[in-house]
């Protein structure tokens, strides 16, 4: 059973008391490429004649606006760094496994864990920043009291959900082409392997849309109430 | 299978960091040169506005001249038009009014023509009653007829009321046609003292105007009986319209002139 | 029949079963998307991002089994491999 470390994070080095797992190091790689593609692609930056990398990096952040304008129907200079990062990590980490030997860090629950976190823990002090900390914890009756234990029970599923679902989604496609790989190697898993990618984009836009509603509910400025 | 913690914190600080860069690297520089060129475009805008804005101005000027061009044509000919009609309207009353001025003048010469005419039809008739009762005259002998006039302006005098005739009246002119002799003219004095009291001063004349009859002339009151009112009642009759432009007041009547 | 073949078996039917809730769940929610599509092409943005998300909630119960079988199979408290 070899794959069974592909659930547990494979500790690549140790600093001290600190174990280094590999998914850690990729993420370090992945960081360096982002900063690195950002810093390049905005060092000549133009109002008139933008270069292709600049609108290709504007269009990217345009459409990050939009999505935060849309879903959340606030203004998205607050929420970009939070909600567009998410999307790009997210991106670039589901996308990872198309380079030979990386293996994906959305697809160990870590990661997805510790981003689920994040947005867990924003989504509750924005609401208590947005409403105090009475008034959002009023939100928790409605519609009736009955439903106290319900709502809370559904802001930890939710949250639970959220990183389950990445890590589940992009861990079960590495099995699965692993498993195809080991039935056939040749050829066949690439509509597999085509499949991922879209698998990728969808549940990093997926995972951006969530985060975004949430903040927005717990805000108020949007009305939901998902588990 | 059990989370790993270490993992779990360093993702999350890793989270942090790359957002941390990434609103470093990427996302405020793309804002800031966003927000440059909107303004830049906004500017643009503003121009090309500002540009579209005189344009349009220059075409409202453009029909506006075209406009009152039309207006200027529309209104000379307005004025051609009325100028014409008032000159046509001026002919027409000038024709008018010379028709209306030679038939008025026609009509004034055809009533005066006939009016000259009835004068003179009058004035023959005046006339011949004047040379008829002339003629008549002659044959009778004047004392007949002085005694019937005497008669008559007696019966007049008498329907005066005598207070009048009295005492104001200190001078009485009596013309006669025909004449009176001495005896007559005595016989006339004592008749009259009798209306008119012995003080007052009796003249007599001959008036050839009277044609046949008598007129008492007190200074203040006229007595007549006259053949010539008679005529002239007779002319009046004849031509209402010669008026009392005829020979003399009408009928035997009494004037009263000098109202105190 | 020891503890691995239950385990193993039992990672089988969760994903297998677990997958025909959410299987007709996603189709019925795409086919209602497919309508309102066709009915107002001009709101194709909105329809699509409720439907990907609306998706992925019923995914969700999906991988919830996933998640099972996997503990089943590779992370099975009662094997001590």
């Amino acid at each position: 059973m070899t794959e069974r470390a592909s659930l547990n994070a494979l500790v690549v080095f140790q600093v001290g008391p600190i174990p280094i797992g590999l998914e850690v190091v990729t993420t370090w790689v992945i960081m360096a490429v982002l900063v690195g593609i950002a810093w390049f692609g905005t060092r000549r930056l133009s109002a008139t004649q933008p270069s292709r990398f600049q609108i290709i990096l504007e269009m990217v952040v345009g459409f990050l606006e939009d999505l935060i304008r849309d879903v959340m129907g606030a203004e998205p200079e607050v929420f970009l760094p939070l909600i567009g990062t998410l999307f790009l990590y997210i991106v670039t980490c589901n996308l990872s496994p198309l380079i030979p030997g990386v293996k994906p860090p959305t697809a160990h629950v870590e990661t997805t864990g510790a981003l689920g976190l994040i947005v867990f823990f924003t989504v509750h002090s924005l609401g208590v920043r947005q409403r105090g900390l009475l008034g959002y914890l009023r939100t928790y009756l409605e519609p009736t009291f009955i439903f106290l234990p319900l709502n809370i029970l559904g802001e930890f599923t939710r949250t639970f959900a959220l990183m389950v679902r990445l890590a589940g989604n992009i861990m079960s496609h590495e099995l699965t082409i692993a498993v195809v790989i080991g039935l056939a190697g040749l050829f066949v898993p690439i509509p597999f392997m085509a499949l991922s990618i879209l698998v990728g984009l969808v549940q990093a836009y997926i995972f951006t849309i969530l985060a975004a509603v949430f903040i927005g509910g717990a805000m108020g400025t949007i009305n939901t109430n998902t588990p | 299978m059990h989370i790993d913690l270490w993992g779990l914190a360093l993702q999350a600080i890793n989270f942090a960091v790359l957002a941390w860069l990434l609103q470093r690297f990427l996302y405020h520089p793309i804002a800031r040169v966003v927000t440059q060129r909107r303004a830049l475009v906004e500017t643009d805008l503003a121009a090309a506005k500002e540009a579209r804005n005189a344009a349009e101005e220059n075409r409202r000027a453009y029909e506006h001249g075209i406009a009152e061009i039309a207006a200027e044509r529309e209104r000379m000919m307005a004025d051609a038009r009325a100028h014409i009609e008032s000159e046509r309207r001026q002919v027409i009353e000038s024709a008018e009014a010379q028709a209306a001025v030679v038939m008025a003048t026609q009509r004034r010469q055809c009533e005066e023509e006939r009016r000259l005419a009835a004068e003179e039809l009058g004035d023959q008739a005046v006339a011949l009653a004047l040379a008829l009762s002339q003629k008549l005259l002659g044959q009778v002998s004047g004392e007949v007829v002085t005694t019937a006039l005497l008669e008559r302006i007696c019966g007049q005098l008498a329907t005066e009321p005598p207070e009048r005739l009295r005492e104001r009246e200190p001078v009485l002119q009596v013309a006669t046609m025909p004449g009176l002799g001495l005896a007559e003219q005595n016989q006339w004095r004592s008749r009259l003292a009798t209306f008119v009291g012995e003080a007052v001063e009796i003249l007599f004349v001959t008036d050839e105007s009277l044609i046949a009859g008598a007129e008492l002339r007190f200074p203040s009151l006229v007595v007549s009986l006259s053949w010539r009112d008679c005529l002239a009642d007779a002319q009046a009759a004849l031509m209402p319209g010669a008026g009392a432009g005829g020979v003399g007041s009408a009928g035997p009547k009494a004037t009263d002139g000098a109202t105190p | 029949m020891n503890v691995e073949m239950i385990s193993v078996l039992s990672a089988g039917i969760a994903v297998g079963l677990g997958a025909i809730g959410p299987g007709i769940g996603e189709g019925i929610a795409v086919a209602g998307a497919m309508g309102a599509l066709a009915r107002q092409p001009e709101a194709v943005g909105t329809i699509t991002r409720t439907l990907f998300v609306g998706l992925a909630m019923i995914e969700t119960m999906a991988i919830y089994c996933l998640v099972i079988a996997l503990l089943l199979l590779f992370a099975n408290p009662y094997v001590h491999a």
